[in-house]
């Protein structure tokens, strides 16, 4: 009897706990709802920039690098100083020079007879900038672009001055800002890498160009700037071999797909899946690459417009027409570089020709982009590595002579992207040697790109052997004074 | 009445029971992350506190006196328990007592003012981290001495149950480790498969069909032993175990910088494949490379060897100032110095005293002093002189190859002059630079080491040759550890220590630390015998396991850190170019050499050279000479083979000992359409066809002889269906097949069916895009 | 309970409620001392016991006896309690209200509510006591919870400011940013006043005057708190407020104070500069403009220069499955809820994406589907996107007939429609457009006419119609010659190509120019075959285009390639080339001699002396070297050429001898000299030719020795 009752009183307990367990359960799914973390795991929290996102609303969306490589001079470019000429041939004073580091080359020299420009300039635009006469068509475009004055870097000779504007660093082994832009942005269109370089190279004196420019340092290999080439195959191994259609490529790459599958699901090896999606992307590329690489769209007026060398592949024009296929497609970071501007002799002859090369067609690329919308979000970059000596390096004569190197105040010029447009900014002194107001550095130039494309200079960074790096090394303040 | 009471005090207990599950939720749902290292009972100071306070105080409060804040620095014993500057009663951390410790209340201040790491470094500790340090303090807060500065000792073997696991100590040590994280080992590798992984892994070389024949039919351990000292007498291994050293002493066959040059380094690396081959103990092996030039009657072998430190680039920029230059390559040759046997990064110690670990830029410039009394010049000539070898180098006749230095493969015409070291009769003064510059030297320093590594002992003598003996002291703690690491990682593919270039205090720290002092203590008794270190890791059942990746294992262990599967990683650059050469039988066995010039696409010489000097453009070998092992392709720095570039090869623009392993397009296209792959293919093609007559039992052959196994029935039945279709269309349109076989430059094979060979080549060239083929 | 405790209870309500009345009747006189203070410091401690007490029982009044809990609050000794408490609690807060600084109003329907509630428990104790209520129960239920109400709410507003209990969910004036146009913004009202309202209003605001200081107000702020104004006109340093931000944080006189949000850097700035300016109250930022602290305040603060509306983000699911291989979608910006959109023109596109994407339509900010086959068809759905913002429709199939629907984008800034078949007449609606700031239509055909019309309509819309194509005639480029082999053994052919589509190439053989209109010349069409020595010369021509340079290309038969051949002197160590093997490479040297090895240079006892094996010796009849002329770089003409020939090894008989003239001017470009030899059959060939020694008087290197460059020897 005792059990009996026993076991009435448990069942009913037993009973009556179920049924209470289903409103225990209902108010704890309930207390879940109001702390949602609770079973998502911690964020990352926001303060440390997520790779593949702009941090802030950005104004620029991509890159064009107009990278002259081998430093023009900032005397015949944009830098006008019609008080030199009254100077022709006499000594640059000491106290300007102030114990300038040299290079070997001029350091040997005992006289530094001033040199003033042998081309003279014109203003142009609204606010009256000063372009040389070999630029005629970037003077038309005057007022869409932002000349800077007061660029200016601690390197002497090209080595570690291109590697140093590249990537932060005189010496090489760092990422290049177009390896930072892809790891930190990603790309807007998955069938073409983030991130193409393209060279071309003048008659000038020219200085060579290193792998290290374009590298992706310690960052993943996959955002290493890829090499766009004239000629038939433009990115390396890209055509298929001769005779082998596009649907006998599909079919063989279908067939190794099937392989891989296979061996995941023998061996779950989640590479190799990722291996499979690497060869979808190549299959992709092999046709996105060549639609961008086939002009016949282009019309006449285009190809007027950029001038007739833009159809000759591997030319500076063709290469500019190329950048802004390739901006129209999405590509986040373009790099095209022009060598032959290393005048240390013969300057007068030999810049007229590179700048007969690249006039016309950086002007084309800005109208271009302009009328298409597109230059509001696309930041152009036109400069080289450092400028170059007032006074004249070797013999010396009014119509011809050259210049050494000159690390402490050089031109470039920036447009679009949210660069203030029409302006000049910063002064240098008479003789075009040093800064006088507004110094750019080269590590505030890097700030203040990054800045427009959405990005906090000092929190995009990675930790390589225990340090954290940035593009910006150790300093960069932006520089406001150009943005819109 | 009495009903009602009831339901009401359940209510009660259902909602109390749901307020307390819900407690317990959230303290578990923190979870174990990936490798289950939920917050320890017990802290250990170096495993667990030690890396936190590196990586987010040191900065601030570490080693570097410039930098230092409120002068507090937390990497010393005395640092972390002193009393606080401004307020003598109270200290950074009292053990046992964490409300009372200065750092604790930092650590969950309020206020951003007070809150440590500030918010504008920057940094910040997560939850777990800041428990981790509650608790260190709450447990006594005990310090210990970093733990790669401790000399390694054995400790005892521990026991297991498994028979087959417990002859070796290190599969002992990675079974009692697995068994933590409640993880069981798999089982042995199919004999094939392991016999191709252990052939790649010594001599970088697919089995021979030699080899299979001999092996293929015993599985027993005693055969596996056999095939193991078989596979390490072949003249391949020294070349598989000179490739990873080329990367390590960042050997090229340019200069680099502006002109880039070309230079003939090939007789060193001759050398290292030649010590390798002979296994010449490591403490020997390394002391001739720093410092051959110095010991007692050195021969010209010794003097070869030092080409080790001239590896290094060269400017031939006309107008560069010639002692900046001289002190970059004086600083290369410290940095590699101390990366490549230390796993130690001084380099950051130039400019200021090192951030993390205990390194001063005195240090740094005791030891670059070492290095900087070679009479060498920064700029010695431009481009036009174009000068092979800069002195002081060493010419190498025919004579002396014929006398002294047999292992030289050099031919009568060839001109080898190579870079050695040399040290001038007056050493050059040395001095600290400041911020590195070399044009602001401050205070002159004497020879020296790191103290915190090892002091200088004044019985070794005050030269490169001291420093050798000093490297190789028994009591240095780093040297044995730092090889024995980066031997691992070759065959695992990740070191015990995952950062074998850094072993400092912003390093990973070891999965397995009592196995890696073993080894390295082991590896140190038996007079640093390489062949013996890598035969007892290849003999281990840890090596010799099936790679499977269970779903399980794949959740708690994805970078296989803890060992319960076998390695399976992709291979290097050079293993998968000489695996198309092998298999197809194209492969030029000849060893040592110059470098040569294989297929490259045209034109990446001619777009970026300089306009000057000899290697404007990029003439392409002929004949034999394009199907050599990949480590003999020649190394142009500004412009290296974009194949190896692909698949992660290092500029060799310094000392890179740890290679990255990436998966991108650029690495499809390149399997997919290489002439070299292609050729290779089509080879392979013909010779399968002349000897099994085609049919399925060329297309099986064909993928035996890739991939060292029988192809499931499934796959031969996809590849035959797809060869028999290619063969049909293939007929269609004959010159389509003509073209196909013209690739490369190795002869057509003759008496072969065009459309067969051209079929066949097709499907020889998925199995070689197969994932399967390019792992490991 | 039993009665002695009752009966104290009454007492105790008595008397404090009796204490309670009396202070506050003649609060004015009352001079509290420490003690007291610390009494009324208390009073946020206790005032919740008589909050809950009271609405307890005002519940329970509210409630039929039945349940024990409801019967037990009608007991007199409930409400005794509870009035006395609050009377206690009461008197607290009286002391604590005497240190000041509290809002007058609020503070007195604070007191006085309170003292109702002790009242009101008061009279209820009294009642229950006695048994019977005047009113019925919940009537004074009722009060008791209005009054505990009033009371509590007054207290809250006292200590944490009005809004405290609905700011989560009513966003204060503060949280978000107002639109700042930089032209308009004046330096206190857009900068200063929002700093202060961030970090001094919370503690100097009507309710909470800490200090007597109210900041909140104009003529407060200029007034300035208990020891007199904060700031001084032009002169921060000594201005009060300036000062106290600069102390040291653990001094108690630093403000804002320990423990609150502090003054950033950039902030103090700014509040710095205006005081440095003349405080002045109405001053225009661009007034003050260009200066470094305003603009970079504007430029790095956080104020973004368009603040969109917040609205919940998309679902991720969502935002996957629209991905595919011509749809690419990303977010704004790391954790904006708006997306951009970018559709590429890609061979699986299909149109039906428009309208998939409706789903996630409102957080769609830009959507760029320039360069693809979109139609007129997807107008429609693009127009319910209604946050667009950007909108590029360049070089698409639209015709133009639906564009008015896409006016019901009420936010949409930017219109690109350049590279399209549009007409002015589909245009002219969007120039009515109310926020477009800029309109694309270039590339579409509009008449000059319309041009004008539009640019005329268009208002202060940026409307760009681009450039108008560049009139001037350019000249065009020269054909390519694919890999041109100028030597040649036995023949061999020239290959031209001009990238532009209808470019005509016309070329001679005869060493005229060519010229169209003047009908000399061939019209290229297949490539040219070269059997024996030739210049071929070809220009490209098109209408509209100056014809472009003349190029040539010379072609020389190089018949008898030599087995064996050996250089006896070698070329000057600067110049090797690429070895002695170039003399018989059958490839031309390149003109800029120093950038490639095409050349082997001979100078001053160095010259050129080569001798040939032939295995079946050839009948030769003339010997010529292909030289490289450069003055400048004193690169001239040779002086001689000899050539000997013979069948037995080491017996030379001279079989001809060539000599050239000294150049009279400077000359430049590849030039060939030819030597006649005696025809016959010769296994050995010697070829020797010596650079000039002295150069001429014209020469600027007179008297120095000549440089004799070579690429090729040709044996014909």
């Amino acid at each position: 009897m005792q059990k009996e009752i026993l076991e009435s009183k448990l069942n009913i307990n037993r009973r009556a706990f179920f049924s209470k367990m289903s409103v225990g359960i209902g108010s704890l799914a309930l207390g879940s709802l109001l702390i949602p973390e609770l079973f998502k795991g911690g964020e990352e929290d926001a303060a440390t920039l997520i790779p593949g996102l702009s941090q802030f609303a950005p104004k620029a969306k991509r890159i064009i690098y107009l990278f002259q490589s081998g430093a023009p001079s900032q005397l015949e470019t944009f830098d006008y100083k019609p008080k030199l000429r009254e100077m022709f041939g006499k000594e640059l004073p000491g106290s300007i020079r102030q114990g300038q580091r040299l290079t070997g080359m001029t350091s040997g020299q005992t006289s530094f007879p001033i040199a003033p420009s042998y081309i003279n300039f014109k203003q142009y635009g609204q606010n009256g900038t000063w372009v040389s006469d070999f630029f005629p068509h970037i003077g038309k475009i005057a007022d869409d672009i932002c000349v800077i004055r007061t660029m200016n870097t601690e390197a002497i000779n090209h080595d570690p001055a291109i590697t140093f504007f590249q990537t932060g660093n005189q010496q090489s082994g760092r990422p290049s800002m177009g390896a930072w832009m892809s790891y930190g942005l990603g790309s807007e269109n998955e069938n073409l890498p983030a991130f193409m370089v393209l060279t071309s190279r003048g008659k000038g004196n020219s200085q060579g160009l290193y792998a290290h420019l374009w590298g992706s340092g310690f960052l993943d290999s996959v955002h290493q700037g890829v090499m766009l080439r004239g000629g038939k195959n433009p990115v390396l191994y890209l055509k298929d071999p001769e005779g082998m259609s596009q649907s006998e490529r599909r079919q063989m790459l279908d067939q190794i797909a099937e392989l891989n599958q296979n061996s995941y699901e023998k061996i779950g090896d989640p590479e190799t899946m990722a291996r499979i999606q690497q060869y979808e992307m190549a299959y992709r590329m092999q046709t996105s690459v060549p639609e961008l690489m086939d002009l016949k769209d282009e019309t006449d007026n285009t190809v007027k417009l950029y001038g007739p060398d833009c159809l000759v592949p591997g030319t500076y024009a063709s290469n500019c027409l190329l950048a802004r296929r390739l901006a129209e497609r999405g590509v986040r970071f373009v790099q095209l570089y022009h060598q032959g501007w290393d005048q240390h002799g013969n300057l007068p002859n030999e810049m007229g020709g590179q700048a007969k090369d690249v006039d016309q067609a950086s002007a084309a690329l800005i109208t271009d982009l302009k009328q298409r919308g597109m230059l509001e979000d696309t930041l152009v970059i036109w400069g080289g590595e450092f400028g170059r000596t007032v006074f004249c390096q070797g013999d010396f004569k009014a119509d011809n002579y050259g210049r050494d190197h000159h690390p402490r105040c050089f031109s470039i010029w920036m447009a679009g992207g949210g660069i203030k447009p029409g302006i000049t900014y910063g002064e240098t002194d008479d003789f075009s040697y040093n800064v006088v107001r507004d110094s750019v550095p080269v590590h505030d130039f890097q700030a203040t790109i990054m800045h427009l494309m959405g990005i906090d200079h000092e929190k995009l960074i990675f930790k390589h052997q225990g340090r954290r790096y940035r593009l910006t090394d150790i300093s960069g303040k932006l520089v406001p004074g150009i943005l819109m | 009445m009495r009903g009602k009471y009831l339901k009401i005090r359940w209510l009660w207990l259902a909602s109390i029971g749901a307020i307390g599950s819900l407690l317990l939720l959230s303290e578990c749902a923190k979870g174990p992350d990936a490798l289950g290292n939920t917050i320890p009972d017990v802290v250990d100071f170096n495993f667990h506190v030690k890396p936190i306070l590196s990586d987010r105080c040191f900065k601030c409060h570490g080693p570097d006196a410039q930098k230092r804040e409120a002068g507090l620095r937390l990497d010393t014993k005395e640092g972390l328990f002193k009393a606080l500057e401004k307020h003598k009663d109270q200290f950074v951390v009292v053990s046992g007592k964490p409300e009372s410790s200065e750092m604790w209340r930092r650590l969950i201040h309020e206020d951003p003012d007070q809150l440590m790491p500030p918010p504008s470094s920057n940094l910040s500790l997560n939850e777990a981290e800041k428990t981790i340090i509650r608790r260190w303090i709450a447990q006594g807060a005990k310090y210990q001495k970093h733990w790669a500065f401790i000399v390694p000792q054995k400790s005892p073997l521990p026991k297991v149950k498994r028979k087959d696991w417990n002859d070796s100590p290190i599969d002992r040590w990675v079974l009692t480790k697995m068994k933590d994280l409640n993880l069981e080992p798999n089982d042995r590798e199919e004999w094939p498969r392991l016999i191709r992984r252990v052939c790649l892994d010594l001599t970088g070389l697919p089995p021979t069909e030699v080899v299979m024949q001999k092996f293929k039919k015993d599985d027993s351990p005693a055969n596996y032993r056999r095939l193991v000292d078989y596979l390490m007498k072949q003249p391949a291994f020294g070349e598989r175990m000179a490739a990873h050293w080329l990367d390590v002493s960042r050997y090229a066959d340019s200069h680099g910088y502006q002109d880039d040059g070309p230079r003939t380094m090939w007789p060193w690396r001759d050398w290292v494949i030649h010590a390798f081959n002979t296994n010449m103990p490591f403490d020997r092996f390394v002391s001739w490379q720093i410092a051959g030039d110095m010991l007692p009657n050195p021969n010209k072998e010794m003097l070869l060897a030092t080409g080790f430190n001239r590896n290094h680039k060269i400017t031939q920029e006309g107008g560069v100032i010639d002692e900046e230059y001289r002190i970059e390559y004086v600083t290369d040759r410290t940095n590699t110095f101390s990366k490549a046997f230390m796993g130690l990064t001084m380099e950051c110690s130039k400019c200021h005293d090192h951030k993390y670990d205990p390194i001063t830029q005195k240090e740094y410039y005791q030891l670059f002093s070492f290095f900087n009394s070679v009479p060498e010049k920064g700029l010695f000539g431009d481009i036009s002189l174009v000068s092979l070898a800069d002195p002081p180098n060493m010419r190498i006749s025919n004579a002396t190859v014929r006398d002294t230095l047999p292992f030289i493969n050099k031919k009568p015409t060839d001109t080898a002059v190579v870079m050695i070291m040399q040290d001038m009769p007056q050493a050059r003064p040395t001095f600290i630079l400041k911020r590195g510059q070399y044009d602001a030297p401050s205070v002159e320093v004497q020879r020296g080491t790191p103290r915190s590594v090892l002091a200088f002992d004044k019985k070794f003598s005050n030269n490169r040759a001291g420093l050798a003996e000093w490297l190789f002291s028994p009591k240095h703690p780093l040297t044995a550890r730092v090889f024995v690491n980066r031997m691992w990682m070759e065959l695992f593919g990740t070191g015990i220590v995952k950062s074998s270039e850094d072993f400092g205090n912003q390093g990973e720290l070891p999965t397995h630390p009592e196995l890696l002092d073993w080894l390295a203590v082991d590896f140190q008794e038996h007079h640093w015998d390489v062949k013996r270190l890598i035969r007892e890791i290849v003999l281990s059942s840890t090596y010799q396991q099936a790679d499977a990746i269970s779903k399980h294992k794949q959740e708690i262990d994805p970078e296989n850190r803890y060992l319960s599967r076998g390695p399976r990683i992709r291979m290097s650059a050079e293993m998968i170019r000489d695996n198309w050469l092998a298999t197809s039988g194209l492969l030029n066995q000849e060893v040592g050499g110059p470098s040569v010039k294989p297929y490259q696409p045209e034109g990446l010489w001619e777009d970026t050279n300089p306009g000057r000097g000899p290697l404007m453009s990029y003439k392409q070998d002929k004949k034999e000479k394009l199907y050599r092992r990949s480590l003999y392709t020649f190394w142009k720095r500004t412009a290296p083979p974009p194949f190896m570039l692909t698949f992660d090869a290092p500029m060799r623009d310094y000392c890179v000992p740890k290679r990255t392993r990436t998966n991108t397009p650029l690495q499809a296209l390149n399997m997919l359409n290489d002439p070299q792959m292609l050729e290779a293919a089509r080879w392979l093609a013909a010779r399968l066809l002349k000897k099994t007559g085609g049919g399925e039992l060329a297309v099986l052959s064909a993928f035996e002889r890739i991939l060292t196994r029988e192809p499931e029935s499934k796959e031969l039945k996809q590849l035959f269906a797809y060869f028999q279709k290619r063969r049909k269309t293939l007929q269609e349109d004959p010159n389509r097949a003509e073209k196909m076989l013209q690739v490369g430059e190795v002869a057509q094979a003759k008496g072969v069916n065009p459309f067969d060979c051209a079929a066949l080549s097709e499907v020889v060239q998925i199995i070689y895009n197969m994932d399967e083929t390019i792992t490991k | 309970m039993n009665n002695r405790y009752r009966s104290i209870l009454e007492n105790l309500r008595f008397f404090l409620s009796i204490l309670l009345v009396f202070l506050m009747v003649f609060e004015r006189y009352m001079h509290l001392p420490a003690l007291l203070a610390v009494l009324g410091r208390m009073h946020p401690l206790v005032l919740h016991f008589p909050v809950t007490l009271a609405t307890v029982g005002g519940l329970a009044l509210l409630m039929p006896d039945k349940t024990e809990w409801v019967s037990w609050a009608r007991k007199t000794e409930f409400w005794s309690i509870t009035a006395s408490i609050t009377a206690l609690t009461a008197l607290c807060g009286l002391f604590l209200s005497r240190e000041g600084g509290y809002d007058a109003a609020t503070l007195n329907w604070h007191k006085y509510s309170a003292l109702a509630i002790t009242l009101c428990a008061g009279y209820l104790a009294w009642r229950f006591g006695r048994g019977q209520l005047h009113l019925p129960q919940w009537v004074f239920g009722a009060t008791t919870l209005l009054l505990t109400f009033i009371c509590g709410h007054q207290g809250g507003v006292l200590t944490h400011g009005s809004n405290f209990l609905l700011e989560p969910i009513r966003p204060s004036a503060s949280a978000t940013p107002v639109v700042v146009d930089l032209k308009k913004a004046k330096v206190f009202q857009d900068a200063v006043r929002p700093i202060l309202e961030k970090k001094c209003f919370a503690c100097h605001n009507p309710n909470k005057t800490k200090g007597d200081l109210l900041m909140t107000t104009l003529e407060g702020f200029k007034k300035g708190g208990k020891n007199g104004a904060i700031f001084v006109a032009f002169n921060p340093d000594s201005s009060q407020m300036v000062q106290m931000a600069l102390l040291p944080e653990t001094d108690d006189l630093h403000m804002p104070p320990q423990g609150k949000p502090q003054l950033t850097p950039e902030e103090l700035k700014v509040i710095h500069f205006w005081i440095k300016k003349g405080a002045d109250f109405g001053a225009k930022i661009s007034a003050y403009l260009p200066n470094d602290t305003l603009a970079t305040w504007a430029k790095t603060s956080s104020m973004p220069a368009e603040v969109l509306p917040d609205i919940s983000a998309a679902s991720k699911t969502s935002i996957e499955r629209l991905k595919s291989d011509f749809c690419n979608i990303r977010p704004l910006s790391q954790g904006s809820p708006y997306l951009e959109v970018v559709i590429l023109n890609h061979q699986n596109y299909q149109a039906d994406v428009f309208k998939k994407l409706a789903k996630i339509g409102k957080n769609i900010y830009r959507l760029e589907a320039s360069g693809t086959p979109v139609t007129d068809k997807e107008i429609k759905s693009i127009a319910g996107l209604e946050n667009l913002r950007e909108l590029g429709l360049g070089k698409t199939k639209i015709t133009g007939e639906n564009l008015p629907e896409l006016l019901n984008l009420k936010h949409l800034r930017i219109l690109k429609l350049h590279g399209n078949q549009l007409k002015s007449k589909d245009v002219e609606p969007l120039l009515k457009f109310p926020g477009l700031q800029a309109l694309y239509l270039w590339g579409n055909d509009f008449s000059d006419k319309d041009l004008q019309q539009l640019r005329k309509k268009a208002g202060k819309m940026h409307l760009d119609l681009g450039t108008s194509p560049d009139t001037t005639t350019l000249q065009l480029n020269k054909p390519l010659a694919e890999k041109p082999v100028a030597y040649f053994q036995n023949s061999t052919q020239l290959i031209l190509s001009h990238p532009m589509r209808g470019v005509k190439i016309l070329y001679t053989t005869d060493g005229k120019n060519p010229d169209e209109k003047a009908g000399i010349g061939m019209v290229y069409t297949k490539p040219i075959v070269v059997k024996q020595d030739q210049k071929i010369k070809y220009r490209a021509e098109l209408s509209g285009w100056y014809a472009s340079v003349m190029d040539s290309l010379e072609f020389k038969k190089n018949n008898f390639i030599p087995d064996r051949f050996e250089l006896k002197i070698p070329a000057n160590s600067r110049f090797r080339g690429g070895g002695d093997s170039i003399l018989f490479n059958l490839t031309k040297g390149a003109p800029n001699y120093s950038t490639n090895d095409g050349w082997l240079g001979f100078e001053r006892n160095e010259h050129l002396d080569v001798e040939c094996y032939f295995k079946n010796p050839p009948e030769i009849q003339k010997v010529s070297i292909g030289t490289l002329l450069e003055d400048n770089s004193y690169l001239v003409p040779p002086s001689n050429l000899e050539v000997w020939g013979t069948n037995t090894p080491g017996k030379w008989e001279k079989i001809g001898s060539q000599t050239y003239p000294i150049p009279d001017g400077p000359q430049y470009g590849i030039r060939y000299f030819d030597c006649k030899v005696k025809p016959g059959k010769y296994a050995y060939v010697k070829v020797v030719s010596k650079p000039i020694p002295k150069l001429p008087k014209w020469h600027r290197g007179k008297g120095e020795p000549g440089w004799l460059f070579v690429d090729e020897v040709l044996i014909n």
